[in-house]
């Protein structure tokens, strides 16, 4: 018995330890090929230039900033509207579907086959549907701008919100519920004051790593965003990402050239943001089950 | 002597159960009520009458009538977040809100749009005798105090809010007899301004700290008196199999 128990933890170390020695050698991939673009250009061309042109006619401008701006935004715009609509549909859920067991249960798939849906399939929605829609109400040329992705990008940033928040929300223990009842308070307050702070860990968790997700959305932001690279100053203009950028150049340029290189440093940046982010949501979901057991 | 709360032909069903069978029962103002019988016969649930937190339960159904201060509680007029104010609650195991000392009493304080939060605070801990434990350490974390305390502390949360009526579940269940002690002390001074209806397995602890005492036995109320004389002269067989030992 315990010697199964020896065998199968060491296994699971080792695919542990394989899991990390590939993301740490990914990591010096990238920056194998990304560092070597500061041979061509010093860091404040990459890290503060406002241009991103790399076919220039005289001069060839590699600048972060309209690729980070754009992720920045329209991951954003994916929060401002995901958050809200995620914690509260969660609440919903919890609170009070589940009293009609079956409908929860089918809520749930439904949420959990929409987080299991290619993404291809939500741009489409958004290049065919979305796009004309925005285009009509509010009057532009084009529907393929910052608000059309971020709406996509919320779109699919939710199931991941939904479901960690919901998970976090059904196990605040009834008792504190019960306790602030007792004391006449209304369920409106209940909910605010004493089941959402309880269940923080969940819910930062679910919007951190629902903004991973929406970080690192490629497929269907190059069908959305119209995917011009200039630093977008209002939801109606299109823009590119960190991922979108890497997606449509990589394949038309030539290897070892400085515009291969800028990419590959766009694929850094992105690394270390998903990086980070994801780690700080793991480690709040992990508390969240730490508080709970 | 005032009668505080009064049952007339109560009963009440979860689902096709019927836990309580037609009670009727008159608990007297600013006194201990300890309400006695075996493992599930419908103490908690008759406790739980009285601030209607039974209504959380789904398919619960009720008939009769309950009287606070001759208001029938039950009627469908009656705002439930007023009659949970003026009647307040200690759960069996103690549940603190997992926010600071400080913050669990002042919630309810806040809520209730009180003023003075803190001064009222530190009166609630002080008549809940847990003031001199925790001054220091208000704002620490209510969860790192031991059981005694957090079940002195949801006495203070409760009483904070100027509440007329306390009921007390088995307070005592989870506690060692030292802080026992300290809350039959405590439940001792607190009857000098509030109504408390107390549930109780422990027959000693109903004869030290109640003046009233009823007895329940499969969601009837059998027998209710002052409580030197059940203990001394009961009525019924079934109070008395209970008071020998029989039901375990
Ligand atoms: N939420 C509930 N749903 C359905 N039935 C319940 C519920 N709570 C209690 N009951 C039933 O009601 C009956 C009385 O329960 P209650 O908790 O009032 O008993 P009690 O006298 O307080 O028991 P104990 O001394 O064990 O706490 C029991 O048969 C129990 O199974
Ligand atoms: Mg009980």
């Amino acid at each position: 018995m315990k010697e199964t128990h020896r065998f199968i933890s060491g296994i699971l170390f080792f695919f542990a330890f394989l899991t990390s020695l590939l993301i740490i050698f990914i990591l010096f991939f990238l920056l194998s090929y990304g560092l070597k673009i500061f041979q061509f250009i010093s860091f404040k061309d990459f890290f503060l230039n406002p241009v991103w042109n790399p076919t220039g006619y005289f001069k060839n401008d590699y600048g972060l900033l309209p690729n980070l701006w754009g992720s920045f935004l329209v991951t954003s715009l994916a929060l401002i509207i995901a958050v809200p609509f995620g914690i509260f549909s969660a609440i919903f859920l919890s609170e009070e579907l589940r009293k009609i067991t079956w409908l929860y249960n089918l809520t749930k798939g439904i949420i959990e086959l929409f987080a299991a849906f290619p993404s291809v399939i939500i741009g489409l929605f958004g290049l065919v549907y979305l796009a004309p829609l925005i285009q009509k109400i509010f009057s532009l040329s084009s529907g393929l701008c910052v608000l059309n992705g971020g709406i996509i990008l919320a779109l699919m940033s939710l199931p991941t919100i939904i479901s960690l928040c919901e998970a976090s929300i059904s196990q605040v223990p009834l008792t504190y519920k019960e306790a602030s009842y007792a004391l006449g308070v209304s369920r409106f307050q209940t909910t605010l004051k004493i089941v959402l702070p309880t269940a923080k860990s969940g819910i930062i968790a679910g919007i951190l790593l629902g903004f991973g997700r929406a970080i690192g959305e490629t497929m269907a932001m190059l069908m959305v965003l119209g995917n011009s690279p200039i630093i977008a100053k209002s939801l109606f203009q299109p823009t590119r990402t960190l991922t979108t950028t890497i997606a449509i150049e990589m394949g038309e340029t030539a290897k070892n050239t400085p515009h291969f290189f800028a990419l590959f440093m766009l694929g850094v940046v992105l690394f270390i943001i998903s990086f980070i982010v994801n780690l700080i949501g793991n480690y709040f979901a992990q508390k969240r089950i730490k508080i709970i057991i | 002597m005032k009668i505080k709360i009064k049952f007339e032909n109560f009963s009440l069903w979860f689902g096709n159960n019927q836990i309580l069978k037609n009670i009727n029962l008159e608990i007297p103002e600013k006194n201990v009520t300890a309400i006695m019988g075996p493992s599930g016969c419908g103490k908690t649930t008759l406790l739980r009458a009285i601030n209607r937190m039974n209504d959380l339960i789904p398919d619960t159904k009720v008939c009769g009538k309950v009287f606070i201060d001759n208001e029938n509680i039950y009627d469908a007029n009656v705002n439930l977040l007023t009659l949970r104010k003026k009647v307040g609650m200690v759960f069996q195991k103690p549940n603190p809100f997992p926010k600071s000392i400080y913050e669990n009493i002042a919630f309810g304080l806040k809520v209730h749009k009180f003023k003075n939060i803190k001064e009222r605070v530190t009166k609630a801990l002080i008549d809940a005798n847990l003031y001199d434990e925790v001054k220091d350490n208000l704002y620490r974390s209510a969860l790192n105090l031991s059981g005694g305390q957090q079940q002195r502390l949801c006495i203070a949360r409760a009483i904070a809010i100027e509440p007329e009526i306390i009921l007390l579940d088995e307070p005592a269940s989870a506690l060692d007899p030292i802080a026992t002690a300290k809350l039959e002390e405590l439940i001792h001074k607190l009857k000098k301004e509030y109504t408390i209806v107390i549930v109780t397995h422990n027959m000693q602890q109903a004869a030290r700290v109640s003046d009233y005492c009823a007895f329940m036995y499969l969601g009837e109320l059998v027998e209710f008196g002052k409580t030197e004389d059940i203990f001394v002269r009961p009525k019924d067989k079934r109070t008395e199999d209970f008071l020998l030992g029989k039901y375990g």
